[in-house]
């Protein structure tokens, strides 16, 4: 029963992936203007639906007379990227520290422990808005900051479940017949710590979302000539009393990408997992 | 999702806090909000608009621009030029600082040679250089000495704000500047840093008590959010409305939009420092073509601002009226472009501030469009103010063309021309042919010591058309400001973006 419903709103959500994926692939295509053309005349005018709307611009237009629709369409590019290319570095990062924590234990554990609880002191957005205070704002620097800043979640996951697994007779049984430790870990250790791995990646990429979003609304994160939905988000806010739908698509954008996202991740979660399989 | 979640409600809470928490105000407190606190409060030790609306009303000036362009008496009874370098000032007497000493000629002197003193390194000191000297004749006479004529003196001294000689000295500069005592007609009662200053009516004012007994400057730095506290009542008076708003607060029922032309006007600097395409005249010219100032005005900044046609503001004394706008033409800026030899067009930065000025991060993202246009590949920078203050004072910028709003409190070509356009001087980046940038340096000069007024109008009409020929700005607009006022509030907006508060009064 419980599969079954994750499985519907699993649907749900690769839709809404489905959906985000092919504006960012599509884009150039599918985007009715060019995301950066301005028409000062044009400007403020509302969704299609409204009075004042018009067909040309379905969801309106921004304070430069930009088109709605098409900055949403190339912003999903931004977000999407970043989000990918954030969880793969943090992924990375986590998975390498926590597997060696996990594995050896000892001091190497404590280290980087040590360094996983001295980053989890700092509240997420602060050490973020710092970092880039002192990098300076730009795409590339925010996937450095939110892929450096990511990796605490996986390596603590990863340490234990390998802890746990280094336990068990079979890598006991391998060790004995003289297997080194670095095949043990990519044999035998890896390939068990994988569907966690994976759940713990999906659920991540929402946050890494937001993130890039939050940053960029505070004017810290990607350049403004880009266009991405945390810069439509802030610039809109200017207008939220008289023009609602600069801030409103943004929002919603992001709002269904993270939802399809955690949806997705659920499913697998409850896919994955041994223990939830065996309920149902 | 979570944080989605918290993320939408903080902002609806936060909504609903400034609507809702307006709650009933005390009827005697008036509050003014802008969207920067003061740096300080001593008066001779700054030069900013926003710090100088706080400060004057704990210090009062010499005299005082009046509502026809003229000034008035204020701590000064009369001025008059006795030589054409002497100017004797006869002071009011009977005036208190808010400490009890009575004002004395010593006090003026002592403020004049104190933002003169190196050593104090004060951002006013240019504005008095034309001072040779301050000579007191008795305890309320003095006489003021220039280097040479100086027509201007009177709407120098409008802007220079008396401090007491024996409590400055006595607490020091650095004690000043938070525990200011004027002559004005407020008195500090306490500062919240970044938050509010708060202020109480002086009983023993000269002028009489003022009418508002109290007064708050709050620090509001969205515009969204200054706009919500005007409907919401907390507010009293707030700068800088932004057109797009002027509807809602007009409907609000509580508060109404008032607008005045503002001598404070936008341009942008060509970097002529440097060679490259910019020392090209036939660039310069290309780009102010390819800028379409009217449509700016006309829609983005809902037309509350004039275009520009010179390098002056049009409320100046020495404005030249024959001169016009270099206009808007596509075609003919390309064309100009491809005979300076750069029709596939060249790399360009470009700086604007954000939240200083009307619009002017859009009008920045406006103007990097229509240069795209053009054929340019431009780059533009939007760096902190704070940041891009410092870099424009010390000439540190780093960009080809950079945007800044220029005021001039002296409506007097004097303040805006020498400081630009003479050899030497801070914002100078007018480089052209030697021969004619002494011509204009000369008739700078000129004007600048010249006491007959015609002759001294007619010098600054020339040295404009001059300027004008050479391009060495982007012509932009000159703003009207926008004061969101309560309907409660008895009060007069002014051109020179001061906010006068002792002969305002409850409806």
């Amino acid at each position: 029963m419980r599969l079954m419903l994750t499985c519907k709103r699993a649907l749900v959500g690769v839709c809404l992936l489905i959906l985000v994926t092919s504006m960012a692939l599509l884009a150039p295509l599918i985007a009715p203007h060019d995301p950066g053309e301005q028409n000062l005349a044009a400007r403020l005018q509302p969704p299609a639906w409204l009075a004042g709307g018009s067909l040309q611009h379905p969801l309106g237009t921004d304070h430069l007379g930009r088109d709605i629709l098409s900055r949403l369409i190339y912003g999903s590019r931004i977000s999407l990227l970043v989000a990918l290319i954030a969880v793969a570095v943090s992924g990375t990062i986590g998975t390498l520290l926590g597997v060696a924590a996990g594995y050896w234990q000892g001091r190497i554990d404590s280290f980087i422990m040590l360094l996983a609880d001295v980053q989890l002191a700092f509240p997420f957005i602060l050490f973020a808005l710092a970092v880039m205070a002192v990098l300076g704002p730009g795409l590339r620097n925010v996937i450095v900051v939110l892929g450096i800043t990511g990796w605490v979640a996986y390596g603590r996951l990863l340490r234990a479940e390998v802890m746990s697994l280094r336990a068990r007779e079979y890598v006991e049984a391998v060790r004995a017949l003289g297997q080194t430790d670095g095949k043990i870990i990519l044999r035998h250790i890896l390939p068990n710590v994988m569907p966690s791995l994976i759940v713990m990646a999906s659920l991540r990429v929402a946050n890494m979302i937001i993130a890039e979003s939050s940053l960029t609304f505070m004017g810290l994160g990607v350049e403004p000539h880009i266009p991405t939905w945390g810069s439509m988000l802030a610039d809109g806010r200017a207008y939220i009393t008289s023009a609602w739908w600069l801030a409103t698509f943004p929002g919603l954008a992001i709002m269904l990408t993270v939802l399809g996202v955690n949806l997705v991740g659920d499913w697998l979660r409850t896919t994955l997992d041994p223990r939830l399989r065996n309920t149902v | 999702m979570k944080k989605t979640v918290s993320l939408v409600a903080c902002l609806l809470i936060a909504t609903l806090l400034l609507i809702g928490c307006g709650g009933k105000q005390q009827e005697a407190v008036l509050v003014v909000a802008q969207g920067v606190d003061a740096t300080m409060l001593d008066p001779g030790m700054h030069s900013e608009t926003t710090t100088a609306n706080v400060e004057r009303q704990i210090f009062d000036p010499l005299l005082e621009m009046g509502a026809n362009q003229e000034y008035e008496p204020a701590l000064a009874t009369s001025w008059e030029a006795v030589t054409p370098t002497t100017w004797e000032i006869r002071l009011r007497q009977g005036v208190r600082f808010h400490d009890g000493e009575e004002l004395t000629a010593e006090d003026v002197q002592y403020t004049i040679e104190r933002i003169l003193d190196p050593s104090k390194n004060s951002p006013q000191a240019s504005n008095y250089s034309a001072i040779a000297s301050v000579e007191v004749v008795d305890d309320y006479t003095l006489r003021i000495h220039t280097k040479q004529p100086y027509p201007v003196l009177p709407a120098r001294l409008a802007n220079l704000r008396i401090v007491p000689k024996h409590y400055v000295e006595e607490i020091g500069d650095e004690r000043f500047k938070r525990e200011p005592v004027g002559t004005g007609p407020y008195k500090l009662v306490r500062w919240d840093k970044d938050e509010q200053i708060v202020l109480e009516a002086n009983p023993d004012y000269w002028r009489g008590e003022p009418e508002i007994k109290r007064v708050v400057f709050k620090v509001i730095p969205e515009d969204a959010s200054r706009v919500m506290a005007l409907q919401a009542g907390q507010v009293d008076i707030a700068v800088n409305i932004p057109p797009h708003q002027v509807a809602a607060v007009n409907n609000s029922g509580k508060a109404q939009v008032l607008e005045v032309p503002s001598s404070r006007f936008l341009l942008i600097q060509f970097m002529m420092d440097n060679p490259g395409p910019l020392a090209d005249r036939r660039v310069r010219l290309a780009l102010n073509l390819a800028v379409d100032v009217d449509s700016i005005v006309e829609n983005l900044l809902g037309g509350n601002a004039t275009p520009m046609t010179q390098t002056l503001a049009n409320l100046d004394f020495g404005y030249n009226p024959q001169l016009k706008p270099y206009g808007y033409d596509l075609e003919r800026a390309k064309a100009l472009l491809k005979e300076a030899g750069y029709a596939d067009g060249f790399k360009l930065t470009f700086a604007a501030p954000t939240g200083r000025y009307m619009m002017d991060k859009e009008v920045g993202e406006a103007i990097k469009n229509q240069l795209e246009a053009l054929g340019l590949q431009v780059e533009l920078k939007l760096p902190e103010w704070g940041v891009y203050a410092e870099q424009i004072m010390s000439r540190k910028v780093d960009a080809d063309l950079w945007l800044i709003g220029w005021g001039n409190s002296l409506f007097d070509a004097e303040g805006t021309l020498y400081t630009w356009f003479h050899t030497g001087q801070r914002f100078c980046y007018y480089h052209v042919d030697a021969e004619r940038q002494r011509v204009v340096d000369e008739l700078l000069d000129k004007a600048r010591t010249n006491m007959d007024p015609q002759e001294r109008e007619q010098q600054y009409q020339q040295a404009l058309a001059l300027i004008h020929e050479d391009i060495p700005w982007l012509l932009l607009h000159q703003q009207k400001d926008l004061y969101g006022v309560s309907k409660r509030v008895n009060w007069t907006p002014r051109s020179d973006e001061a906010i006068i508060l002792y002969n305002a009064g409850w409806k």
